[in-house]
């Protein structure tokens, strides 16, 4: 590939994200340099108490999540039993579905004990029991990562250097602290900083389920931007998130680096409890799963088939029974109702948002794809730096916009185009590694039996690629639909999409809007599961 | 020294040790031959103290074993993938069992002579995951004899390793063997390292010992069909009793008729499989025998003969030719 080819490959996806991130990036770091707005002890005294919360509440989460998450890596890792492998993806799906569905469906576990508790969601003092049910989402979301990382590690260990260690006289205590845990420690600390991560930066979850009395740096960003404006201390605020999501993925890649290679036995070690206490383990661990796991996914699509609630406008008795209302109640655009407009619209506006999305993020994705397929030095520079979304929250990509952009928000496009930026990285590293993978010869070989470039890409690459696009596609699409923080600062009140909606009907006091928040959020349980089937679909046709 | 009286275990329910029983005595090595999945790691798991038999008792000196937890046993154990500690380097690996049993004043001279002793001067500080197959096991042996173990066992310790290395590491084992004069118990399949490095070969087949001897015994009178098989000694054939005089008895074989002394009782007409080895002097009976296939091996001629069995001649006979073969018969079990 000649240089200038490369160059003319490298412009759309550059300039994208040079007008759409770098520059309102820098706008936030200039607005956020200022000594005045360093210096000012109001600003301070917010932001130290922000990310004291922020490193308070992640690190509890992590250590929760690690309470389920290593006894679950036993399991997985040590035993065989029925329906393994099921429970295992079961544990897998909260980690794809996006933060309005988790938070939602646990909101849905506790609404049906408590019927009036949607009234005490919001603008409350902050209470344990909001806390706990945070805590608990973060457990829900990020267990699969203790599983999967520790329990390779586990099934890993060769159980012959227990042996070894027993036999040269070490007693179970030493073979614990001199052979298992320094083995098992780069796994841990991996999966810890990972989870560690993911709890920080964790925005939908804590607002749905907290509200804004749970000022972590994230939903301070929120506050200071709509609720409360100040956009300077909301851009330093988004500043100080940034550094230390950056100091994290440094030490977490190094971690990784630095992560001992091991030989993996040749059998699994997995099989069947025997002694009573390991039979005793085994299905009280499963209960448990089973229970955590899957009933905020159950109770949520019954809970939008569910009247718990007096009727309308009536102070009576509670009424009990299946309804189809709140699905009904979705498509009547209804005066004095949250939205100017039938909510089933919010649906509309998603999936018009994601199918752009997808389209753009594709459009922008495959020159940089192709570029970065055969890499020269160019492109070691630039692959860091399309990666640098991804260390920016998707509250602070709003921020960038709102500060740059200003009055042209009215236009709905800025929505889709901050999903791009989301989706974007991941986009590339799906096309990348298909494009690398269709040698030059088979491309050369056509050409020689006389097809033209364009018939070239049609005949050779695209046949081969048009599953790494629907899954890129999909992909796209998913984030889009399931994208919270972003759409909350940028999306236009007309123009809700579909965890906009479930946001505000939760947010509202009132049966029928609970109700139909829950509808919504099944909805979107729906269409994210679809897509994440179909994207599992693709993968694994791919790996036979 | 050590003693295994009618150890047994099974695996999910199928026996896979049945009543094993045989004495190691002090300076004598042990060489297990079986083919994989005949038990024979598990019998050394269960030596070790690692699994637990289902009945039977151990004695080493005449205590019951029962109640010792492995790392109080001071057996040692070196494995065919070597379970070298990854995270430790090839001191820190070797002075393991001196750490857990605080011989600290010691550690590094000993450390320093068991190194010597496998022929690794100056490794201490390399990291394990460099080294080579060969270098990993004269490591773990090391590990193993740093501990002054009472008895050493080796589950295939050299079955990931090419053959020159296979043959120098066993003659480096058999002196280190012999200078140190500890006990051991070695595992393998292979019945040439077995007989190289053994005083006393047992065959485990089936969870059981259908054999046990000093090499030249065990190689000389297999005594079942099982065994011969095993140590792929010579033609196994069917002959069919046709008469007994005490414990001569005649048989009639596809290569004729023939008196066998045969001290296990049967009656007349039943069959009896009998292994038939080619001699040259000595004590011999004759057969004819149809030549079938003739194969060239570099000094002498594989006659190959339609049953199946094949006989080595100095000069090639014709194929469909009937030649005379000087041969041994000995009746098996």
């Amino acid at each position: 590939m000649k240089p200038i080819h490369r160059i003319i490959l490298w412009l759309p996806p550059l300039t994208f994200l040079l007008v759409f991130f770098f520059y309102p990036l820098g706008n936030i770091l200039n607005l956020a340099f200022d000594p005045t707005v360093i210096l000012d002890p109001n600003n301070l005294r917010i932001t130290y108490h922000a990310t004291r919360f922020t490193f308070y509440q992640a690190i509890l989460s992590t250590l929760l999540t690690f309470l389920l998450g290593i006894p679950s890596a036993i399991l997985f890792s040590r035993f065989d039993f029925r329906g393994k492998s099921l429970l295992r993806a079961l544990t897998a799906v909260p980690f794809m579905l996006p933060t309005v569905v988790v938070a939602a469906a646990f909101n849905s576990v506790i609404g049906f004990q408590v019927t009036d508790y949607k009234l005490q969601v919001f603008d409350l003092q902050p209470s344990t029991f909001n806390f706990l049910l945070i805590l608990s989402a973060h457990v829900f979301y990020n267990t699969t990562i203790v599983i999967r990382i520790v329990g390779n590690a586990l099934s890993r260990l060769d159980p012959k250097l227990e042996g070894a260690a027993r036999s040269l006289g070490a007693d179970r205590f030493h073979v614990w602290k001199d052979i298992t845990l320094p083995l098992l420690r780069p796994a841990l600390f991996a999966s810890a900083l990972l989870v560690f991560m993911f709890d920080f930066t964790s925005f939908g979850v804590i607002l749905l389920l907290g509200g804004t009395s749970f000022s972590t740096l994230e939903v301070e960003i929120y506050l200071r931007v709509l609720k409360l404006p100040n956009l300077p201390l909301a851009a330093l605020l988004s500043v100080i998130q940034l550094i230390f999501t950056i100091i994290f993925a440094l030490i977490y890649s190094r971690a990784v680096h630095h992560a001992s290679t091991q030989t993996a036995p040749r059998f699994s070690l997995a099989r069947p409890p025997k002694k009573l206490s390991e039979r005793f383990f085994v299905f009280t661990l499963y209960a448990l799963l089973i229970l955590f796991f899957l009933l905020p996914l159950i109770s949520l699509p019954i809970r939008s088939l569910t009247r718990l609630e007096a009727d309308r406008g009536q102070r009576g008795e509670i009424q009990y029974g299946f309804t189809v209302d709140y699905y009904r109640e979705l498509f009547i655009n209804r005066r004095g109702s949250v939205f100017y407009v039938p909510p089933i619209q919010a649906a509309a506006n998603s999936l018009g948002y994601a199918a752009l999305t997808a389209l753009f993020s594709l459009t922008l994705g495959y020159p940089a794809a192709y570029a970065l397929a055969k890499p020269s030095r160019l492109e070691q520079i630039l692959d860091p730096l399309i990666m640098l979304p991804l260390g920016a929250s998707a509250v602070m990509l709003g921020l960038g916009f709102i500060i740059t952009f200003g009055r042209m928000l009215a236009s709905p496009f800025f929505v889709p185009i901050a999903h791009t930026l989301i989706a974007l990285p991941f986009v590339i590293r799906t096309l990348q590694p298909a494009l690398a993978s269709i040698p030059n010869r088979l491309r050369e070989s056509a050409a020689m039996l006389g097809a033209s470039p364009f018939r070239v890409w049609q005949t050779v690459d695209f046949p081969i690629l048009s599953r790494a696009t629907i899954s890129a596609a999909t992909f796209a699409f998913t984030v889009s639909l399931g994208e919270f923080g972003a759409t909350l600062l940028l999306t236009r009140p007309e123009y809700p999409t579909i965890p906009i909606a479930i946001q505000r009907f939760l947010s509202q006091p009132g049966g029928l809007n609970y109700g139909q928040g829950m509808a919504m959020a099944t909805l979107l349980l729906v269409l994210t599961t679809a897509s994440i089937m179909v994207i599992e679909k693709i993968r694994i046709t791919e790996e036979f | 020294m050590l003693e295994l009286i009618n150890i047994s275990k099974s695996y999910e329910q199928t026996p896979l040790l049945k009543n094993i029983s045989f004495q190691l005595n002090a300076g004598e090595t042990i060489g297990l031959l079986g083919a994989s999945g005949s038990g024979k790691s598990t019998l050394l798991r269960i030596i070790a103290g690692l699994e637990s038999p289902e009945g039977g008792r151990i004695l080493f000196n005449g205590e019951d074993l029962a109640p010792r937890p492995p790392h109080l046993r001071d057996f040692g154990l070196v494995f065919q993938d070597y379970a070298l500690f990854p995270h430790l380097n090839v001191f820190d690996n070797v002075a393991f069992g001196l750490k857990m049993k605080n011989i600290k004043d010691e550690m590094r001279p000993r450390v320093t002579e068991m190194l010597e002793t496998v022929n690794l001067q100056g490794f201490e500080n390399r990291k394990v995951t460099g080294l080579s197959g060969g270098e990993q096991q004269r490591v773990a042996l090391a590990r193993a004899l740093a501990i002054h173990p009472r008895l050493l066992m080796f589950d295939e310790p050299l079955g990931a390793l090419d053959r020159t290395l296979k043959e120098d590491l066993l003659n480096e084992l058999r002196m280190i063997l012999h200078k140190t004069s500890i006990p051991a118990i070695y595992v393998t399949h292979d019945q040439d390292e077995a007989f190289a490095i053994a005083d006393k070969i047992l065959l485990l087949h089936d969870g059981e010992i259908i054999r046990a001897g000093s090499p030249s015994e065990v190689w000389q009178h297999p005594g079942s069909i099982h065994a011969a098989r095993m140590l792929g000694i010579g033609n196994i054939i069917t002959g069919k009793i046709e008469s007994m005089e005490g414990g001569m008895k005649t048989v009639s074989t596809d290569l004729g008729v023939f008196r066998v002394e045969c001290q296990h009782a049967r009656k007349q007409g039943d069959m009896v499989p009998l292994l038939i080895r080619q001699t040259s002097g000595g004590e011999n009976i004759e057969a004819q025998i149809q030549v079938a296939d003739v194969i060239f091996k570099r000094d002498e001629f594989e006659v190959r003969v339609k049953n199946g069995l094949a006989f080595r001649v100095e000069n090639a006979p014709k194929i469909g030719e009937v030649i005379r073969v000087k041969i041994q018969m000995e009746c098996l079990e």
